[in-house]
């Protein structure tokens, strides 16, 4: 697969990171560069006695670097995949890997057949193991439950009072609730909680409004947590995920039983945002055979790099691992096959922004919390009505741009379309769209 | 409904009870069974509204006329190669991005093709800080959708081109100032005939500025316009204004400097009654035969040639206010006026010794002395006539006597081969200032290789003696002016430089640089030489 550079500078960790690969991205700062079907390779020198030695997994977009950095991946990653963007026909092309990018390629691909095994344990130990899981869980549970009361309440005591007064009191305050909610192992919870300190406060066109949208959301979900017991396994898993309880990537691929989907999967868009300490990438993706649509989820923070495997714009054959739920969304890749960036089968698309709205009124009846639907959607057009910008379908209907869209997608948008209506993959957030990419014929063009 | 439930939360359902005869018939049903509590009451019955207005939700039709007037290409898109030279600019100095930039854009100018869209944001960014002429370059590669995008990222300093006539006849006045300046240096014939058809309508003031753009780079082909005004216009009359003046000074010096016009040859008849040549006294004169030069400046006025009058109606030269403490008379003062624009080799026909000798004359001839320093009077006079006339055998009759500042803006009027071997000779291979002044032009853009390798090699040699730091500045002039087949020198060079103790300076600021402009300038060669 040929990178191009948009991909790359996607990847990189960031911004300084792609300009640094840039800069070791010619020829002649490399000792060797070579390729085959499975890899490319390469020796460059560095601060250390010896060249470091960096490779890329070609099949299942991978990289490794032996130089001591943090970021991943690393300068030498980017510029090693910068050079062969830009330069693979010299590449020498060799049958056989060396060994240290044999033995490398060789551990991912058994890994990526065999998945870990579980750990053995006597009948003895495995009792005492779920016992000790379940009091665990029980534990969790019910000081949930207590968090759940607290937060009842505190919401009854909002509406009594009036939202009036949240523009006045102190994000200390709203933090305060929050971490009672952590304490009350249910972060998911204290997120909501922390949604009133985001509100524009100076716009009360839009903070009242949005605190109301907000209070109902987060009480319906309260009041069903409530009544756990009377849900079915699939809600219950679906209330515990927002209430806070994590799921695991591990349990998920080794679990036989989890809903598993194999596809092409066009990788459409990526997102990353910063949530305290915690960096989220998000990368939405649509199986261009089923049309389902898929959420993978990566995290970084500063003691751990975002793996960052999935390029936008690519088509990644693979076998997809759904986390259950009501609305199986978020997915993690469980076998990769390939990965390039050709679309030969288009996925579907939806025809109007009101189509758009009744597939989001078929997800919300599923899922009343489900958020960032991916669309696919034609013939669209991008423009600005003299204020905003905004994005018409061929009825004349419109939506408008999330706040803070980037700018310089707009441009991108406007110089390759020349005005011409475009098919375009978005997120539909909050009744607005965030525009991933545009499709020309079966070229897929990140924004 | 969703308006009402926002007011009673805005005071609180304790001021503001909710009033559920504007709900949704099945919504009130269902929550007047449920909580007595009215909190409760009232946040599930928020809950249920936002859902139900949200799975409702149709979108908004745009009122409006849209645009839809495609934005079509007429040019071709430039070989990917070529295209994706564009990537390797953010590798090379700032310093150096402009200049290497504007040779790329002038290739695909030359190629008459554009760039692909997919670049045309990120060019456009990227040059947002260069100069206007690159500007202007770059304006012309990003095709129409480049250019209607344009119109919409007001934080970037472009100037939008203008049709040809709009911009004469509406533009504002550095709008026309600068078109009527690259007409010039398209075609100077009809940039003329263009001035002539609202001369009779421009303020003195547009006027005098048009004139000093023609003086800037004047053609044999302005002159029956220039001679008309000077005639008829701008004639001295009793009453003029200081602007009209100015016109009419302008006018001389470049009328002056062309031997055909009148003005030059009448004024070099005037000038002739004050030259004297007799044979050179003593053994010299008797072995040699030459002849000795002579030129008589009167210290007054004279009713001939030297007087206010004359000087003021004939040159619009000043009358009065010249420094006194150069110029020992008015007369010399108005000479050296004259010396400024009157080409070297018609004072070398009339006086019949070389360019050298009468520079020679003038200088050792006509002193002053200046906080105990003696200087030649027409120094500044000579200097000036030399970058007019890009006279390079007047410049190399200067610079042996020149030092520091002059010589350096005396570079440009040398021929490069000249350049290089004055550079040469006088061990100024390592000074930037006078490298930044290499005398380059459109069909000559680099140095020769043999100068090239010497200007590597005395950096390195000059690198690897103590107290001596590379800078970038130094990496840009070499990279600005290399020649393309220098790169086995350089890479000689690098591998030495790695087994001292200067690699890292030596490969941030010479090797780098340089490398990266020879390789972009190769394929932009190669494109350039293609069919």
């Amino acid at each position: 697969m040929i990178f191009t550079e948009k991909q790359i500078e996607s990847i990189s960790p960031n911004p300084a990171a792609y300009s640094a690969g840039k800069g070791l991205s010619s020829k002649h700062k490399w000792v060797s560069f070579k390729k085959n079907d499975r890899a490319i390779w390469g020796e460059i020198k560095g601060s250390g006695k010896n060249p470091y030695q960096v490779q890329i997994d070609l099949s299942a977009v991978a990289y490794k670097c032996s130089c001591p950095s943090r970021q991943f991946p690393c300068k030498h990653s980017i510029a090693l995949l910068l050079l062969y963007a830009n330069s693979e026909n010299d590449f020498e092309k060799v049958t056989e890997e060396p060994e240290w990018v044999k033995n490398w390629l060789d551990k991912r691909q058994a890994k990526a057949e065999k998945p870990e095994k579980a750990v053995e344990r006597t009948e003895e130990e495995q009792q005492k193991l779920d016992k000790a899981k379940e009091k665990t869980q029980v534990d969790r549970f019910d000081s949930v439950c207590e968090g759940v009361k607290e937060l009842e309440l505190w919401l009854k005591d909002i509406v009594r009072m009036g939202i009036l007064e949240l523009p006045a009191k102190p994000a200390s305050e709203f933090e305060k609730t929050a971490k009672r909610m952590v304490d009350a192992k249910a972060p998911g919870l204290a997120g909501w909680v922390k949604a009133f300190t985001k509100l524009d406060y100076q716009d009360p066109d839009a903070w009242q409004g949005e605190a109301l949208k907000i209070i109902s959301k987060l009480f319906l979900l309260v009041s069903t947590f409530k009544n756990y017991d009377k849900l079915s396994p699939e809600w219950q898993i679906t209330i515990k995920n927002l209430v806070g309880w994590n799921q695991s990537t591990k349990d998920l691929i080794t679990d036989k039983e989890a809903m598993t989907i194999k596809d092409k999967w066009l990788a459409a868009g990526q997102e990353f945002e910063a949530i305290d300490d915690i960096t989220i990438q998000r990368n939405w993706l649509v199986g261009c055979n089923t049309n389902q649509k898929a959420l993978i989820l990566n995290f970084g923070s500063a003691f751990s790099v975002i793996e960052n495997s999935v390029l936008p714009g690519s088509v990644i054959e693979a076998e997809m691992a759904f986390f259950p739920s009501v609305l199986p969304n978020r997915a993690v890749i469980k076998i990769q096959r390939n990965v390039n960036n050709e679309i030969n089968e288009l996925p579907c698309f939806l025809n109007t922004w009101n189509e758009a709205y009744c597939y989001q009124t078929e997800l919300l009846k599923v899922n009343p919390w489900a958020n960032d639907h991916l669309l696919l959607i034609k013939d669209t057009r991008l423009f600005n009505d003299g204020k905003r910008w905004i994005v018409c379908d061929k009825e004349k209907s419109f939506m408008y741009l999330v706040e803070g869209f980037d700018y310089q997608k707009i441009m991108r948008w406007l110089v390759i379309s020349g005005n011409r209506s475009q098919d375009i993959s978005c997120i539909l957030r909050n009744n607005k769209i965030m525009p991933l990419g545009i499709f020309q014929g079966k070229e897929y063009i990140i924004l | 409904m969703w308006k009402h439930l926002l007011e009673v939360v805005l005071l609180g359902t304790e001021k503001k009870p909710m009033n559920q005869d504007v709900l949704p018939d099945q919504i009130r049903e269902f929550v007047s069974q449920r909580h007595a509590d009215s909190e409760l009451k009232f946040l599930e019955t928020a809950s249920l509204c936002y859902f139900y207005i949200e799975s409702g939700k149709i979108a908004d039709t745009f009122k409006g006329e849209i645009d839809e007037r495609l934005i079509e290409e007429t040019l071709g898109v430039v070989p990917k190669p070529l295209l994706e030279i564009f990537e390797e600019f953010e590798k090379i100095d700032y310093l150096l991005r402009d200049n290497i930039c504007s040779l790329w854009l002038d290739s695909i100018i030359k190629r008459n093709e554009i760039i692909s869209p997919e670049y045309v944001v990120r060019l456009l960014q990227f040059g947002n800080n260069f100069s206007q002429a690159t500007k202007n370059k770059i304006l012309q590669v990003i095709g129409n959708k480049g250019l209607w995008i344009l119109s919409f990222m007001n934080e970037l300093q472009y100037k939008m081109p203008s049709r040809p006539d709009n911009i004469w006849l509406e533009g504002d006045s550095n709008q026309r100032k600068a078109f009527f300046k690259s007409l010039r240096n398209t075609n100077h014939i009809e940039s003329i005939e263009l001035l002539k058809t609202t001369w009779t309508e421009e303020s003195v003031v547009t006027k005098r500025t048009f004139l000093e753009i023609i003086k800037e780079k004047s053609f044999s082909t302005d002159i029956p316009f220039l001679e008309e005004i000077y005639q008829d216009e701008f004639s001295y009359h009793s009453k003029e204004k200081k602007t009209e003046k100015e016109c009419r000074r302008i006018i001389v010096e470049i009328l002056l400097s062309y031997s055909e016009t009148q003005l030059h040859k009448s004024t070099m008849q005037g000038l002739s009654n004050y030259l004297s040549k007799s044979k050179k006294k003593g053994f010299v004169g008797l072995v040699t035969g030459k002849e000795q030069f002579e030129f008589d400046i009167p210290s007054e006025e004279d009713v001939e040639f030297w007087n206010s009058q004359n000087i003021e109606q004939k040159y619009g030269f000043e009358t009065k206010n010249y420094d006194i403490a150069i110029f020992s008379s008015a007369n010399q003062f108005w000479f050296s006026c004259l010396l400024n624009f009157i080409p070297m080799n018609a004072w070398s026909s009339v006086s019949g010794i070389t360019i050298p000798d009468i520079t020679a004359y003038f200088l050792d001839n006509f002193k002053y002395k200046i906080e105990g320093k003696i200087k030649p009077v027409f120094l500044e006079s000579l200097i000036e006539n030399a970058l007019y006339f890009s006279s390079d055998e007047l410049a190399k009759a200067l610079l042996p006597r020149l030092s520091g500042k002059d010589i350096i803006s005396l570079m440009k009027c040398l021929k490069l081969d000249e350049f290089e071997k004055y550079v040469t000779k006088n061990k100024y291979c390592i000074d930037i200032e006078i490298l930044q002044n290499s005398p380059v032009d459109e069909t000559n853009i680099s140095w020769s290789k043999a100068f090239t390798e010497e200007v590597i090699i005395n950096f390195y040699e000059a690198a690897i003696k103590p107290n001596f730091h590379l800078s970038a500045a130094m990496g840009k002039v070499i990279a600005q002016f290399a020649h393309l087949d220098a790169l086995p020198v350089l890479f000689k060079y690098q591998s030495l430089a790695q087994s001292g103790n200067i690699y890292q300076s030596w490969n941030k600021n010479i090797f780098e640089p340089v490398h990266a402009s020879i390789k972009i300038k190769s394929i932009i060669d190669s494109y350039n030489t293609r069919k």
